[in-house]
């Protein structure tokens, strides 16, 4: 009957934004009882080593709210172009237009709304897909009522979607909640973007959201005004529904400001207006082309994908625990516990795009061995890419690609970088202060110059598909030799000791010591051995 | 100053001197009836007693208010306006029983009202509460006076109400604030086609579509200009290339532009597509039946049969249970007239070609450039010319 669509991403937007955020998720499915209903929730522009928003809080949501939830992951490389447009993080129009392109067809309806809001039928027996499904086509709000902070926070139960709702029922008169503010045609409401449900088809054939309005805010004002122009004056749903809003402005956010908040122009947007349609748009508005990866809560989730990735590389521990240390007299060695490091480099991969390449420049063959597995099992579809340089490594792994370090650095969308003994074996004890054999500074020796390459190229080696940095993550570089190595290159922070795993982006300083760097980076591949051939320089 | 600003700074009494003005040319205006609310003594207090009490409501006086709301309605039961404020009423007064049964009366009689065909302009499509509408963006201009979308919206309202004058007075003033408005511009060839000024209304979608040549809504209104000229040939090709620019989404609209064009070749697979998504449009339903009659297609759809509201009758012509002097006494307006002679030349086309003719022509006759069935009938005698 409905999809609602509502949109956000994984950051600290407002005040306590995951409370009421489960609180809004949970109500929402509590009032959908059509087998075609679905959250649609936009997680945009969340970091790329960060899970989507709904997935950081997924135990606080119900099995309803997660069956019906689809999330669509645009990633920052998406929103690379419009960087520059804008101050704000997330785009609202945007957003929203990457749902409704890709909204079940069999829906009659679009709720539009958004992460903070209740909705509660006034009849105590009907649903919301009960509700719009007696009603006629048409554009219709309802005015949304205030809650006080200190109301969702302290009274509500995020778990109990039906509980707050009755609570609701209760504070309405109690404590004189609804209060219905209008305001001029064509919006008709005070903030009419908690609830505005449109027909499906009328929002493809006024083309979406206006996408140009990127400064934040109005841009439920213009929906209105546009829908207005198409169908007719917006319809009440006041007799039906009741919006409840939970307040969170404690603290300010990326769009409110107060007096320094930045916002789409009124005039341009809404008095300025004279048809329905964004002609502009008309092929391109929700991003048809692109491949927006969709995300479920109810399956394939995050922790199936990575338990069956590392699950299927590492057998489980025979005893209670095993040691290591940080004493600075073992700081030279580079032995490192394998079946240990390996679940926290799984863990900073997991939330990158399945089909994206990733590099990895090592010296163990068995990490690698472990890793390509790991990778495979988890679900991704892309390679992993190993530099020919990197001798002494497996070539003949599924879903791994062997070839030269240049011809691999433009496909690669993240790295990883091992600095480890060739020469270790699986079980051996670590950080025992043993020495480097000749054979393993010899595989060091590539895989650091391979790196001081590829972080300091970064920019310029990027695939051309790309717009944003690369990440690199650096296993076995802390409290070692080459801790600074990596910390000179990559702007990591400070992580502990125990997972041996550090990760951030190239550093991009404009100090001498950071052009220098740069400059022996680049050069010293040449310089020391001609990677691409294999003849020795020096 | 520009034009709307001067129009924004006429005194209430001017503008209220200048409403009165236009209603009475309005009112002589032959406009079409599809576009018509009831123009009548009753409806005018109906619609002074709403806005009052509309005013009173605003101001929290609802007692006083509730009494207002329910004589507009009695004066005019179909009054959607009055209907859902006296709905508002209730509810404010608590009476939340009486106020869902106001608010479900207007839903329903907004779900009955019938728009021109999906082919045509969004604007003329819109149905809803016009009256209010109106108001509030007369409201609105009092504070905003220099920008065009008060203008656009008011007059929008005030065409679909069947009032194209006061339509071009504000399309006039919006292009005063913004001349660059092509939409508007064809807008404007709407009213003035309404107003049967076929002239200016093609310099109007000419100029729109000089600029826009692939806008749909302004293809459909220079179309149906032409028709109204008996320039069928420039008609059909307005059309032909409307269908090319309609995206396949909007199906209905397509099949509707197909079937002004006699093209049911054309139109029926467009009309399979309609009914998927609309399966309780009963149009869509007669449409399919006579497209697949026209080319000899088996009729495997049973029509539906939950309402015995107009365009019923017609199906009910097509499976044989009504007659054709019943279905004819059943058209109780003049497109209803014009539909069920199209039905019936149709019906005829095979076994009497001359009958078949004589309802064609009947149709032409009767109905205006805009109605569907006008314009398929027209082709269709063309082709017996032919």
């Amino acid at each position: 009957m409905f999809s609602v669509i509502i949109y956000g991403r994984n950051d600290s937007h407002g005040y306590n934004l995951h409370k009421r955020a489960a609180i809004s998720f949970n109500a929402f499915a509590e009032v959908m009882s059509d087998p075609d209903d679905e959250i649609l929730f936009v997680d945009y522009n969340t970091p790329d080593d960060h899970p989507t928003f709904p997935e950081a809080i997924h135990d606080t949501l119900t099995s309803k709210a997660k069956r019906l939830m689809r999330i669509f992951r645009v990633r920052p490389d998406d929103h690379a172009e419009l960087r520059r447009k804008t101050h704000l993080v997330a785009l609202e129009a945007q957003s929203r237009n990457v749902a409704l392109r890709r909204s079940n067809p069999r829906n009659r309806w679009i709720l539009y709304t958004n992460t903070d809001v209740l909705l509660v039928p006034r009849s105590e027996d009907k649903s919301v897909s009960d509700i719009l499904a007696a009603l006629p086509d048409g554009f219709y709000e309802t005015p949304r009522f205030e809650l006080p902070e200190m109301l969702w926070e302290a009274a509500f139960d995020r778990a109990d979607p039906a509980g707050n709702i009755k609570k609701l029922r209760d504070w309405a008169p109690r404590f004189h909640l609804n209060q219905v503010v209008q305001n001029f045609m064509p919006m008709r409401y005070d903030a009419l973007g908690d609830f505005q449900v449109a027909l499906r088809d009328d929002m493809f054939a006024i083309h979406g959201f206006d996408e140009s309005m990127l400064l934040g805010w109005h841009c439920d004002s213009n929906l209105a005004a546009r829908l207005t122009l198409f169908r007719g004056s917006a319809e009440t749903l006041l007799d039906k529904i009741y919006a409840y809003h939970c307040d969170h402005t404690r603290v300010p956010a990326a769009n409110n400001r107060g007096r320094r908040t930045r916002m789409n122009s009124q005039a341009q947007f809404i008095w300025n207006l004279a048809t329905p349609y964004v002609p502009a748009q008309a092929e391109t508005w929700g991003w048809p082309d692109r491949d927006i990866e969709e995300i479920r809560l109810d399956r394939d989730n995050a922790y199936s994908r990575y338990s069956a990735g590392v699950v299927a590389t590492i057998a489980p521990a025979c005893e209670p625990y095993r040691t290591t240390t940080i004493e600075w007299n073992s700081s030279h060695d580079l032995t490192y516990d394998l079946p240990h490091t390996l679940p926290f480099v799984c863990d900073q991969v997991l939330t990158y795009p399945r089909n994206a390449n990733i590099m990895v420049i090592a010296t163990r063959p068995d990490f690698v061995r472990h890793f390509s597995t790991a990778w495979g099992k988890m679900g991704f579809s892309g390679q992993v890419l190993l530099p020919t340089e990197c001798e002494g490594l497996p070539t003949d792994l599924p879903g791994t690609e062997t070839a030269p370090f240049f011809e691999l650095l433009r496909r690669a969308d993240l790295f990883v970088v091992e600095f480890g003994y060739a020469s270790q074996k699986i079980d051996e004890p670590v950080r025992r202060g043993r020495h480097p054999s000749d054979l393993d500074k010899q595989r060091l020796d590539v895989v650091e110059r391979l790196f001081r390459y590829a972080v300091s190229t970064e920019a310029d080696t990027r695939p051309q598909h790309r717009r944003t940095s690369r990440r690199f993550v650096g296993v076995n570089v802390i409290y070692n030799r080459v801790w600074n190595l990596f910390n000179d290159y990559v702007a990591a922070t400070i992580t502990p000791f125990c997972g041996q795993v550090a990760a951030g982006y190239p550093r991009n300083e404009r100090s001498v010591g950071g052009f220098m760097r740069r400059l022996r980076a680049k050069y010293g591949v040449a310089l020391g051995r001609d990677l691409s051939t294999g003849a020795n320089h020096s | 100053m520009s034009e709307a600003g001067f129009l924004g700074r006429l005194s209430d009494s001017v503008m209220d001197v200048l409403g009165r003005y236009l209603d009475v040319v309005s009112r002589q205006l032959d406009v079409s009836p599809n576009y018509v609310q009831p123009v009548s003594g009753a409806f005018e207090e109906a619609e002074q007693l709403y806005l009052r009490a509309r005013a009173l409501l605003r101001s929290g006086n609802v007692r006083a208010a509730l009494p207002m709301f329910e004589r507009a309605r009695q004066l005019v039961p179909s009054f959607q306006d009055a209907i859902e404020g006296y709905g508002e009423g209730l509810d404010r007064a608590g009476e939340a029983e009486r106020a869902t049964a106001m608010y479900e009366t207007q839903r329903q009689l907004r779900a009955n009202s019938r728009g021109p065909a999906p082919d045509r302009s969004f604007v003329l499509r819109r149905v809803g509460r016009m009256t209010s509408e109106i108001a509030e963006y007369t409201w609105l201009l009092r504070s905003i006076n220099d920008r065009p979308f008060p203008y656009v919206a008011r007059g929008n309202a005030h065409l679909v109400m069947g009032k194209p004058l006061r339509a071009v007075v504000d399309y006039v003033a919006a292009l005063g604030c913004d001349p660059t408005l092509v939409q508007v511009v064809a807008l404007k060839g709407e009213a003035l086609a309404m107003m049967r000024r076929y002239d200016e209304a093609l310099r109007a979608f000419d100029e729109a579509l000089a600029q826009r040549p692939n806008d749909p809504d302004a293809l459909s209104g220079r179309a149906i200009v032409h028709m109204a000229c008996n320039r069928m040939i420039a008609a059909d090709a307005d059309w032909r290339r409307q269908l090319a620019v309609l995206p396949p989404e909007r199906a209905s609209a397509r099949a509707c532009v197909a079937l002004r064009l006699a093209d049911y070749a054309v139109a029926r697979p467009e009309l399979d597509r309609s009914l998927e998504r609309q399966p309780k449009e009963p149009y869509w339903y007669l449409y399919r039946l006579s497209a697949a009659r026209r080319i000899g297609e088996p009729l495997l759809v049973e029509p539906p049969q939950e309402s015995s509201a107009w365009p019923a009758p017609l199906l009910d012509l097509h499976a044989g249970r009504l007659s054709e002097e019943a279905v004819l006494h059943l058209a109780d307006n003049a497109d209803r007239q014009a539909e069920a002679h199209f039905q019936l030349g149709i019906l005829r086309l095979h076994h009497d070609p001359g009958c078949s003719r004589q309802h064609f022509e009947r149709v032409v006759e009767l109905s205006q450039p805009s109605l569907i069935e006008h314009s398929a009938s027209r082709h269709e005698l063309m082709r017996w010319k032919l």
